[in-house]
């Protein structure tokens, strides 16, 4: 190929992607920032009353409101805990995999992927099955019939995380799992021989060896539980009870469908998306640490 | 301790680990199939016998499946398979140009162009799900299949230009001038050769974005109003109600929206991992 087109035909092949991702991601980001400094509801779509700009009026209701910081405190919490309870199972299992023998590994990995492709919103519906008050299999087990799962704040969590991470530890395992394959059996070998048990090799052969891939997979965790909305709005009906369960994406949502509130929907929508563009750059750099070729 | 262990019953104790390993692998991956297990008997329990069920229902009622083809939920399997089709198609026709020439060319802004596609898989659409709807109001696509293909396209394509961007750079460029030396000109090459070789990665892309866009919720759930354009996943949700779950009719919609995507994904499993850990191992 000549110089001249090696310049100008980069366009061509790039410019579908681009021409895809900057309307789809360019244009709402810029449509959030704007809405989000209006003062815009179903008055206003509907034409009753003009649209105003109120500068950042909706970012001082949200930061002034008691509620946004509860929620946002939970999301943190919540996500907090379902990050380090995806790793541990995951990790975990991540090591049993490597231990365990042909068939048993092949249907473990089948099981867990079964959970993860599965539609986050199927998922979610079966798990309010089986803790449903009168017809659950958990409550017939434990013999509290009638005992409702959906009540308390923190039960409710309870049972929405242990679904959130059913949908989300087999990626964790399976990539973990591919790093210890990585490690050369000799060094997994040189250590047993030593005398390391297996908790010891864990932390001191596997964490130390895998911390580019582990950075990683928290990372990507971080993401992927902080942006719950599915099994949230599924399982607790929008929100739980008062919507003591709602998270920050729940509330946005329910705060600019439900409510009407657009601008304020979309401040809260700006905010989710300055948090997870942190979270963003702090995983380009970690991919950038492990040598990826970008 | 464990030192103590080994010395002892160094003979007899890795046969029992390996049992035990194998037992507790096998109870582990029974626990996280159970759901699915409970989502099919439910499905076909006979109404009546919800209450008071006994584990394993007594009669299987076939009809509640039959019925899903019946009740409107076959639109809905329409409407989803539409959509997770052509963010399928679309996703292919942009990614593979983008792919293929940051994997053979050097240009100025190649790091800068892939780095935004990545950031772009960072962000979901539920935190601009507001300027979401609010550009396809202005466009006149709420509601409309469009709307939900080209969301869907958009938000699967980081993963597409990366996993087939890592496929193609694997393929020496030398295959390529060879096929181009013998005649076959730059398009022949690329179709004869390098295509075929990044097939399993062209493979990978296409039913990774097929799930996804398969399982999508929020948006479908905020774009499409009425009944008749909503995917699979907004139309089950309608089977919840505040006080009343229609479990039979859920479970048997459920079953329907949940095989296909896992016998999708077993069959890439192994791919989406290598491509997902690719550059993360060292």
């Amino acid at each position: 190929m000549t110089q001249a087109g090696r310049t100008r035909t980069p366009w061509l092949y790039l410019l579908p992607t681009v021409a895809v991702l900057a309307p789809l991601f360019g244009y709402p980001i810029y449509m959030l920032g704007l809405l989000s400094v209006f003062d815009y509801r179903q008055a206003q779509v509907s034409g009753g009353e003009p649209t105003t700009f109120i500068g950042f009026g909706n970012y001082a209701t949200l930061f002034g409101d008691p509620r946004f910081w509860s929620i946002l405190g939970q999301t943190v919490v919540f996500a907090a805990v379902l990050v380090i309870v995806t790793l541990a199972v995951g990790a975990a299992l991540a090591v049993v995999l490597t231990r365990a023998g042909h068939w048993p590994r092949l249907l473990l990995s089948l099981a867990a992927m079964a959970a993860w492709a599965a539609p986050a919103m199927t998922g979610s519906t079966v798990w309010m099955f089986l803790f449903d008050a009168d017809l659950g299999l958990v409550n017939q087990v434990l013999g509290i019939d009638g005992f409702n799962w959906f009540y308390d704040r923190w039960v409710t969590f309870g049972v929405v995380g242990a679904t959130v991470v059913w949908h989300s530890f087999p990626l964790v395992m399976v990539m973990l799992f591919a790093g210890i394959q990585a490690i050369p059996v000799s060094v997994r070998e040189a250590a047993a021989l030593d005398g390391a048990s297996e908790w010891q090799s864990f932390w001191r052969i596997i964490v130390p060896m895998l911390r580019p891939l582990i950075t990683i997979v928290v990372i990507q965790s971080i993401i992927w539980d902080f942006k719950i909305f599915t099994q949230i709005y599924v399982m607790t009906n929008g929100g739980g009870i008062a919507g003591q369960n709602s998270v920050l994406n729940v509330y946005a949502y329910q705060t600019a469908f439900g409510s009407s509130e657009y601008g304020l929907g979309s401040a809260i929508g700006v905010v989710m998306t300055l948090i997870l563009l942190v979270v963003t750059l702090f995983y380009i750099r970690a991919l950038h640490r492990t040598g990826e070729k970008l | 301790m464990a030192q103590h262990v080994k010395q002892v019953g160094s003979r007899s104790l890795p046969k029992i680990k390996t049992v035990i390993i194998a037992a507790a692998a096998y109870v582990i991956a029974f626990v996280f199939l159970f759901p699915y297990l409970v989502m099919v008997l439910t499905a076909l329990r006979p109404q009546e016998s919800l209450r008071n069920a006994t584990y394993l229902p007594e009669t299987f009622e076939w009809s509640n499946l039959t019925g899903f083809w019946t009740s409107g939920l076959a639109d809905n399997l329409l409407v989803t398979l539409k959509v997770a089709g052509g963010s399928t198609i679309l996703v292919l026709l942009v990614a593979l140009p983008a792919a293929y020439y940051t994997a053979r060319h050097n240009f100025r802004f190649r790091t800068a162009f892939l780095i935004l596609v990545l950031i772009t898989q960072m962000f979901q659409p539920t935190a601009m799900i507001v300027g979401i709807y609010r550009e396809f109001y202005q466009l006149g696509l709420v509601d409309t299949i469009w709307s939900l293909i080209l969301v869907n396209g958009g938000f699967n394509l980081a993963f597409a230009v990366w996993i087939l961007n890592a496929y193609f750079s694997s393929i020496p460029r030398e295959l390529e001038e060879a096929a181009f030396m013998d005649g076959t000109g730059r398009l022949g090459a690329l179709f004869r050769v390098t295509l075929p070789l990044a097939m399993p990665g062209v493979i990978t892309a296409l039913i990774f974005t097929f799930i996804a866009a398969w399982n999508e919720f929020v948006v479908a759930l905020t774009l499409t109003t009425s009944p008749e354009n909503q995917p699979l996943t907004v139309a089950l949700n309608s089977f919840i109600g505040q006080y009343q779950v229609d479990w039979q009719n859920l479970f048997a919609g459920s079953v329907i929206a949940t095989i296909p995507v896992i016998i999708l994904f077993a069959l890439i499993e192994r791919k989406v991992v290598s491509g997902l850990t690719a550059g993360s191992i060292k």
